[in-house]
Parts: structure tokens; C-alpha cells; sequence
């Protein structure tokens, strides 16, 4: 049962739907552990998104889709977790390229998550966030400044 | 050979005498002849006699083979469906939508669609009125011997200009594709009307569809979604109406395996008869994929960011290391990656367009 609930919020992150956030508070309520919610769902979700940027699936409109997905589901583990940070550092986002190279990049990224426990999860996937979507937005940023130089 | 009988041949995919340059310039003509933008437009009005003189003196003096007989922006038709544009007071930087789109939610798009169903693109908004008057100024001086194009947007990004705010309409994208078919395939024959308006008005030649969301933001499989259906539209109707064949601006890197087979499919099933890349595409790529492969024709590109930088001697000398690339050379023209920066000096752009012009004599590379 907590096998489907898992999978069932990994597809929809990893598909960008509305009701990830739903799916992810009926985990909670079946007493899944928020650790297991980000290890076992969020982690593998973005892992698919990153293959479906490889393989040219995935795009501006899909990933931004994925992303709003999964911080909704962050925005109702961050309060269960706040407070049990370690104090080593967070893994910082280095990659860069294009769309499909920044898959690679997302999947490896997504690996050094593997050691993580607790809060330090959620700031991890806070800076996969936060480096993803400032790559990704590069390209609509730089035609919007081909007009402005 | 005259500017049409140059451009002709790199259609034919026969040799002309030196390569033609098509450099899509839009406001820069206005910045280098001294204008700021509100002194030539603003949200109902636009100067035809400045603008004509400014086209006219940027066609004499650079000296380039493909215009655009006007000056165009992608805030053409907003403001008379509710929107505001942008038209910065502001040397070098180009006029464009605002967040004040004319559909904020989607409970605006009825009342929007039903004005487009009325929309007299010659008449509704004075802008475009404007325009056209500098087409007909511009065929007159000069169309006997120059291609003159037409040029607006077509699918999802002349969509997203006329209705959304843009990261609005990246999401619609997504969470409301029925919606988003709906606005593309208002805002396509908008477009087909607003090319038709041009031809009238004395554009003489291809029709050049721009489409800049392309690979860069939008997947191969949502590109064939919502714009393949949206582009053959164009190619046909501007075919049927005015014998006419489409070239298609489109941005993004097109050399991985389901962007190139998109790529195909605007050969194949839309029937775009040339293509203008932006950086993405290298110009050795595109002579051996596009030109050989495909059978159609091409612009390579030089970054019109490193156009804006210069100085003359570095753009001299990439021009002549694209040329060493492009074997024969035949069925390409030179166009920077998007268009002639807004805040391109003069000297830059007519370094780019000479060293074109000095490094592209036909036969290339023998």
C-alpha cells in the first residue's frame, strides 16, 4: 500500500500534475516517513525528469510543471524536518548546457543526494531546484536581453 | 546579378556571385539613424515618413541583399485588444509586449477572440496602418530590385506575443493545451492575414515566419503538437494566396535526434521552403544536415551578439573561418542569429554584411 502511494506521487511530480501535493499529504497521513517521502518519491521523480530532458521530452513548459510539483510537496515536508540540518554543505548545482546536457547533469546531481538524511534532503533538492530552473531559464532570458543590449 | 537574382539562386541552390546577407534588422535602423523608439512610435501611432526615411538609409548604406520594406516589432496588434506594449525610451533597446497583456486569464480570452474575429489588420491598430505605409514608400523606391519579405510570428510565439504574458503562457502551455490550440490557431490566421496585408503592400518575395520558442524552450514532441499544424497553415495559405514560398526562423539547437526529426517534418509535411537558425546551429551542420540532406535552403549565422561587440577586424575574421566550413556554399545565405541587435553601431553591421559579401564569392572554397 505505501509502495503504491509512493509511486503514484513520484508519477505525478515526475508528470508535473496538480494533485502531487494531495498524494503527498495521504502518505503522510499512511504514516510514511517524510526521509522515505523524499528518498523513495521526489528523488526518482526528478531523476525522470532529468532522463526526459535527455531524451528530448522534456522542456521549458514541462519541467517548470515538475518543479511547481515538487515544491508543493517540499512546501508540506520542510515544517516535519525543520531544524534536523547537519552542518556539512550542501552540494551547490554546477551544471550548465543545454536542455538535454542539463538532464545529465540533473541525474548526476541527483545521485549525491543518495548520502543525505533529514532536512539536509530538502535543502539539497532546494539547490537542484534553484539550479535547474536558472539554466533552464537561461535561454528565455537571453532572447529577452537580445533586444535589450 | 541584382539583390532578387542573388537571393533566387541561393533558393535554386545554384551559385551566385557572392553570398546575399539576410540580417532581419528591426529597430536598429532607427537607433543608427538617431531616433530614440517614442520618437517614432508609441502605442497608437507610428511615423511612416521617419520610418521610411530611416529604412531607406539603412538599405543604401549597409548595402544587404533581403529586407524587411518596414520597421516591425512583436508589439504589433496589442494594444487595440486591451494590452500595452513596451517602447522604451531607451538608446539600443528594442520595443516589445509588457506584462499588461490583453489576456490575463482565461476569462478574458472570450471577449479577446471575439475581437479577433473582426480584426482588420490594416486598419485596427494605426501601428500596423503605419507600417504598411512604409512598405508601399519602400516597395516603390526600391522593389524592382530588391527582395522585400514580410515577416511575422506563427504558432505558439505569435500566440504568446498577441495574448499571454510570457511565463503565463510557458504554463498554459502545459496545464492547458486545449486552451493554447485555441489561441495559437486565432493568432496563426491573424498572422496569414497580417503577411497577406504586406504582399499587398508591396512585399515582393518569401514569406519569413519566425518562430523563436522552437527547440529552445518547447520539446520536439510539443513543437509538432503546436506548431507544425500552425506552419504548414502559413506555407499553404501564403502559397494559395500568394504563389509565395515560407522560410521559418527558428531558435534552438535542431541537431539532436527528435529535434531533427522535427526538422524534417517542417520540410516534409509543412513545406517551409528555407530555414534561419540561431547560434545553435553551426554553419558546417547546416550546409551537410539542412542544405545537402534536406534539399532546402539556409541561413548560416553569425552571433548577433558578437556583430553588436565587434570590433570590425574580429567579425571579418569569423565570417571567413564560416565560409572555410561551408564547402561549396551553395543554397546558404548569411543572417545573423536572430536579428541585427538594436544597439548594433552602423560600422559593425556594415563590417559583418562587407566581409560577407568579400569572403562568399561563388565559387566558395576552391
Amino acid at each position: 500500500m505505501s509502495n503504491e502511494k509512493i509511486t503514484a506521487l513520484a508519477k505525478a511530480v515526475a508528470t508535473g500534475k496538480a494533485d502531487a501535493q494531495k498524494l503527498a499529504h495521504e502518505a503522510i497521513s499512511a504514516r510514511i516517513a517524510p526521509g522515505e517521502i523524499l528518498i523513495k518519491a521526489l528523488i526518482p521523480a526528478m531523476k525522470k525528469v532529468g532522463e526526459g530532458m535527455q531524451e528530448e521530452e522534456y522542456a521549458f513548459p514541462e519541467i517548470q510543471s515538475a518543479v511547481k510539483a515538487l515544491q508543493s510537496v517540499l512546501d508540506i515536508l520542510r515544517p516535519a524536518l525543520e531544524g534536523a540540518s547537519s552542518s556539512t554543505g550542501i552540494q551547490k548545482w554546477e551544471g550548465a548546457g543545454e536542455l538535454y546536457e542539463l538532464g545529465g547533469h540533473l541525474v548526476t546531481f541527483l545521485d549525491k543526494g543518495a548520502e543525505l538524511q533529514g532536512y539536509d534532503l530538502i535543502l539539497f533538492l532546494d539547490e537542484c531546484i534553484r539550479g535547474l530552473l536558472e539554466q533552464v531559464a537561461l535561454p528565455c532570458h537571453k532572447q529577452a536581453a537580445s533586444t535589450h543590449k | 546579378m541584382n539583390k532578387k537574382e542573388r537571393f533566387q539562386a541561393v533558393r535554386e541552390k545554384r551559385a551566385p556571385d557572392f553570398m546575399p546577407v539576410w540580417p532581419r534588422v528591426q529597430s536598429q535602423m532607427l537607433f543608427s539613424y538617431g531616433y530614440k523608439l517614442p520618437e517614432v512610435t508609441g502605442q497608437d501611432w507610428y511615423d511612416s515618413d521617419k520610418v521610411t526615411a530611416a529604412v531607406l538609409k539603412s538599405i543604401k548604406e549597409i548595402d544587404y541583399d533581403v529586407a524587411i520594406p518596414s520597421y516591425v516589432d512583436y508589439g504589433f496588434g496589442v494594444p487595440p485588444l486591451g494590452g500595452t506594449i513596451w517602447i522604451p525610451d531607451k538608446f539600443g533597446v528594442a520595443a516589445g509586449t509588457s506584462d499588461d497583456q490583453p489576456v490575463k486569464t482565461k476569462a478574458d480570452w472570450p471577449r479577446v477572440k471575439k475581437m479577433m474575429a473582426t480584426y482588420d489588420v490594416k486598419k485596427k491598430d494605426p501601428r500596423m496602418a503605419g507600417c504598411l505605409e512604409v512598405m508601399k514608400n519602400i516597395s516603390a523606391a526600391v522593389g524592382d530590385e530588391m527582395p522585400l519579405v514580410p515577416m511575422y510570428y506563427v504558432g505558439t510565439t505569435a500566440a504568446m506575443f498577441l495574448f499571454r504574458p510570457n511565463e503565463a503562457f510557458l504554463e498554459d502551455l502545459f496545464e492547458d493545451p486545449d486552451w493554447v490550440k485555441d489561441m495559437v490557431e486565432v493568432a496563426t490566421d491573424w498572422a496569414i492575414d497580417w503577411i497577406s496585408a504586406q504582399y499587398e503592400a508591396g512585399a515582393n518575395s518569401i514569406c519569413f515566419a519566425a518562430e523563436t520558442m522552437g527547440t529552445l524552450m518547447m520539446s520536439p514532441k510539443m513543437n509538432e503538437e503546436f506548431n507544425l499544424p500552425c506552419i504548414k497553415k502559413m506555407v499553404d495559405e501564403v502559397r494559395k494566396r500568394h504563389g509565395q514560398a515560407t522560410w521559418l526562423h527558428i531558435h534552438g539547437n535542431m541537431r539532436p535526434p527528435k529535434a531533427y526529426e522535427y526538422l524534417t517534418k517542417l520540410v516534409k509535411e509543412a513545406g517551409v521552403e528555407g530555414f534561419h537558425f540561431d547560434e545553435n546551429c553551426p554553419a558546417d551542420w547546416i550546409k551537410t544536415e539542412v542544405v545537402d540532406k534536406l534539399g532546402v535552403s539556409a541561413c548560416i549565422i553569425t552571433d548577433g551578439a558578437a556583430i553588436a561587440k565587434g570590433p570590425a577586424e574580429k567579425i571579418d575574421e569569423a565570417v571567413k573561418n564560416d565560409m572555410a566550413k561551408i564547402g561549396d556554399g551553395l543554397g546558404l545565405m548569411m543572417a545573423p542569429s536572430c536579428q541585427v541587435l538594436p544597439a548594433t553601431s552602423n560600422e559593425h553591421f556594415k563590417a559583418w554584411v562587407d566581409a560577407t559579401h568579400k569572403y562568399g564569392k561563388y565559387p566558395l572554397n576552391q
